[in-house]
């Protein structure tokens, strides 16, 4: 292996696997699977990552999506070293620091000084550098005078504030952070991207797993979709987010396919006079709907990017028949950029009514909208739901 | 819409998107793929030796961690040794064999065997549950593991170097000073740290697969020690337990296996009664020592592989 330089994570034909017997360290199970050895039989493993191949430059920006259990956290362990591959090698360069769980590494019995002192010290600075950011960080972590507190006596605000802090000021080569920012109240998030930023900026390389896909998609580069221990999908943040999004709503609607008194016959979503969906222009609904009986309750319509929060939603409310009925929604104009979008809808009577029969929030239909690409906020941004908002600029 | 213009081109190359067959992947990798752990001892010795401050942080930690919130604070490493020497006088003045002899009082003699052995007792107590209490640590960064049950020898010597303090109160206290050949002891001492890491690599590295140690060591270990202290091995004093004297191959092979007993046997013979090394004892200890640091370090070094996904 050429030397590569700091900041490189390299990986190549990873897998990992776990025991998949139900064997508890102790003596009398050691003793069994013994035995089991000796009659010739081999431990069952389960397999938690297949085939991943990886290589992310120095200062990029990598992002892990997947619903639970997909291996992201495992991936993420290993370049961070702390658990070795299966098969295959995972090659990381530098110091990497580490934000995995909200209070790991943390000593709830040392004070938040001696915490950062530790942490820094384990990550190979020399005290004299750790005390010239020192200062940086109890500023971002906003403790002040807790800083000599014991950190079990923070709330975990507090301590997520300072294990952030910890990590992404002590200038890793490589910083890791799975999914703990959720923790922190709106500002600080917002924060932590800002910071992000800055250290990506710097050259540092980031790997981060997140559900919260608008991060994602604001904060990294590239992107890795792993679905049930394999590697679907691989390249920029943005388009592998889309395939992931279309992914979900296909889930969502084996999820929801039950019946619950109401069916959606028949769906359609065309642009104006019948022609393809265009942003800012007219889109007509037609839904064809069964109900087992009568009531007076509200039909919504939402539309997303694929997940179960749309971008906006639509209500009509009525005395519904029972049996088939014809809903017809006309929109004036479609406020979405280019892109893939999916119609969710769901039917209930108010609370307290008689009528049992309902629908459940559910996606119905999926559309391709064509039109100006969402403008790309600066880096660090969020952007939470692709408005297209047509604007006039002027420059005087 | 063809009023609004389209925004700016992608200024960054974001490379391509690929789409993986999941299907074409097999069910388990190739053969030639699959990690041997065959562990490298002199890369990792190497590694250890450069991130060695690692060890002096975390003892750092776990003695500022222990006392911070103890009333007494630091006190107790002082206080522990003098309750230990309480209950083991108590017990000792009831076995003539404890007794060294040259009017050296009991409670020295048994002080002086506690801090020898506690060196060790400490070090095994602490460094057991080294890596399983260390998960979090552990899950997080990427060190020598090896830094966290050394850290627990670290922080052993230095409750140890404390627990000297009483020990010249009771020379006060009895009258008796220490002789000039007890400054041999460093010298014992140094034989001792091979084995107490030996020792401590094994037992905290098999504790992570068999938790059923961390029952056992507690136990084992107030054992090991009244067998330790116990005199089988000394040629000028205790007469009253001439019949349990070991020699010949029993006695080589007893200070191979518990290095421990010629080096406490040692350490009170020079400080209380001004004897020299028995060269022929310690040389076994050395022997001893050296078998069970390779040893241990062979055995956590294979173990190691198993650390992150078992603790």
């Amino acid at each position: 292996m050429p030397t590569l330089p700091k900041g490189t994570v390299h990986a190549e034909h990873v897998w990992k696997r776990f025991r998949a017997d139900r064997t508890l360290p102790l003596f009398q199970d050691q003793i069994k699977l013994f035995g089991r050895w000796l009659k010739g039989h081999h431990r069952d493993y389960r397999w938690v990552l297949r085939d991943v191949n990886l290589h992310v430059e120095p200062g990029k920006s990598h992002g892990l999506i997947g619903v639970n259990g997909s291996g992201k956290s495992t991936l993420l362990k290993m370049i961070c070293q702390t658990t070795f591959p299966s098969a295959g090698t995972v090659t990381a360069v530098g110091r990497i620091g580490a934000l995995l769980e909200v209070r790991s590494g943390i000593h709830p019995d040392l004070s938040g000084r001696q915490n950062v002192y530790l942490y820094g010290n384990i990550l190979g600075l020399s005290r004299s550098e750790i005390s010239a950011r020192f200062d940086d960080i109890v500023d971002f972590a906003e403790v002040g005078d807790a800083i000599d507190r014991q950190v079990k006596f923070y709330s975990t605000g507090m301590a997520i504030r300072l294990g952030f802090a910890i990590a992404a000021f002590l200038e890793p080569d490589i910083l890791l952070v799975d999914e703990v920012l959720a923790v922190g109240d709106a500002r600080f998030q917002q924060k932590c991207l800002q910071r992000i930023s800055e250290v990506v900026a710097s050259g540092t390389t980031l790997f981060y797993v997140s559900h919260d896909l608008p991060t994602v998609e604001a904060v990294c580069d590239q992107a890795m979709w792993l679905a049930d221990s394999h590697v679907r999908a691989d390249g920029p943040a943005r388009d592998v987010v889309a395939l992931y999004r279309a992914s979900v709503e296909e889930q969502a609607v084996l999820l929801t396919s039950h019946d619950t008194g109401i069916r959606v016959l028949k769906i359609e979503v065309t642009g104006a006079d019948g022609s393809a969906i265009r942003s800012g222009e007219e889109v007509n609904l037609r839904i064809v709907v069964e109900s087992e009986e009568a009531m007076f309750g509200a039909f919504h319509i939402g539309v997303s990017q694929g997940t179960a929060m749309p971008v906006f939603v639509l209500r009509y409310a009525s005395s519904f028949p029972e049996g088939q009925f014809e809903l017809r929604c006309r929109l004036h104009n479609l406020p979405l950029p280019k892109g893939r979008y999916s119609v969710w809808g769901a039917m209930r009577a108010p609370h307290g009514s008689e009528a049992k029969a309902s629908l459940p929030w559910q996606p119905l239909v999926s559309f391709d909208a064509f039109g100006p690409n969402v403008i790309k906020p600066p880096s660090g941004v969020m952007v939470q739901s692709p408005v297209y908002v047509p604007a006039d600029w002027e420059l005087s | 819409m063809s009023a609004i213009a389209e925004p700016l081109a992608e200024s960054e190359d974001e490379g391509e998107l690929k789409v993986f067959d999941v299907s074409l992947v097999p069910a388990e990798p190739p053969d030639e793929l699959l990690y041997h752990h065959k562990p490298d001892f002199l890369h990792s010795a190497r590694e250890l030796l450069r991130r060695g401050e690692v060890i002096f942080t975390l003892a750092e930690r776990d003695i500022r961690a222990q006392y911070k919130q103890a009333v007494l604070g630091i006190g107790w490493a002082l206080l522990v040794p003098l309750v230990n020497l309480a209950i083991l006088t108590l017990i000792i003045g009831h076995v003539k064999g404890f007794s060294l002899g040259g009017g050296v009082p009991t409670i020295l003699s048994t002080y002086v065997a506690l801090v020898a052995f506690g060196l060790f007792g400490g070090a095994i107590g602490g460094g057991a549950n080294a890596l399983v209490a260390n998960k979090s640590l552990m899950a997080k960064s990427h060190f020598p593991r090896e830094c966290f049950p050394l850290s627990q020898v670290l922080e052993s010597a230095f409750t140890s170097l404390l627990a000297l303090v009483p020990l010249f109160v009771l020379f006060g206290v009895t009258g008796y000073g220490p002789r000039l050949a007890g400054l041999w002891a460093p010298m014992y001492i140094a034989i001792e740290i091979p084995f107490m890491v030996g020792v401590v690599l094994l037992v905290s590295s098999v504790i992570v697969q068999m938790r059923d140690l961390q029952q056992i060591v507690p136990i084992l270990m107030p054992l090991a020690m009244l067998v330790t202290v116990i005199e089988v091995l000394s040629q000028y004093t205790n007469h009253a337990l001439h019949d349990h004297f070991l020699y010949g191959w029993e006695r080589i092979l007893y200070c191979v296996v518990n290095p421990m007993a010629p080096i406490v046997n040692n350490v009170r013979d020079s400080v209380l009664l001004g004897f020299g090394p028995q060269w022929g004892l310690l040389g076994l200890a050395l022997v001893g020592s050296l078998v069970w640091l390779v040893g241990g370090y062979v055995v956590f070094k294979k173990l190691e592989v198993n650390f992150a996904d078992l603790t």
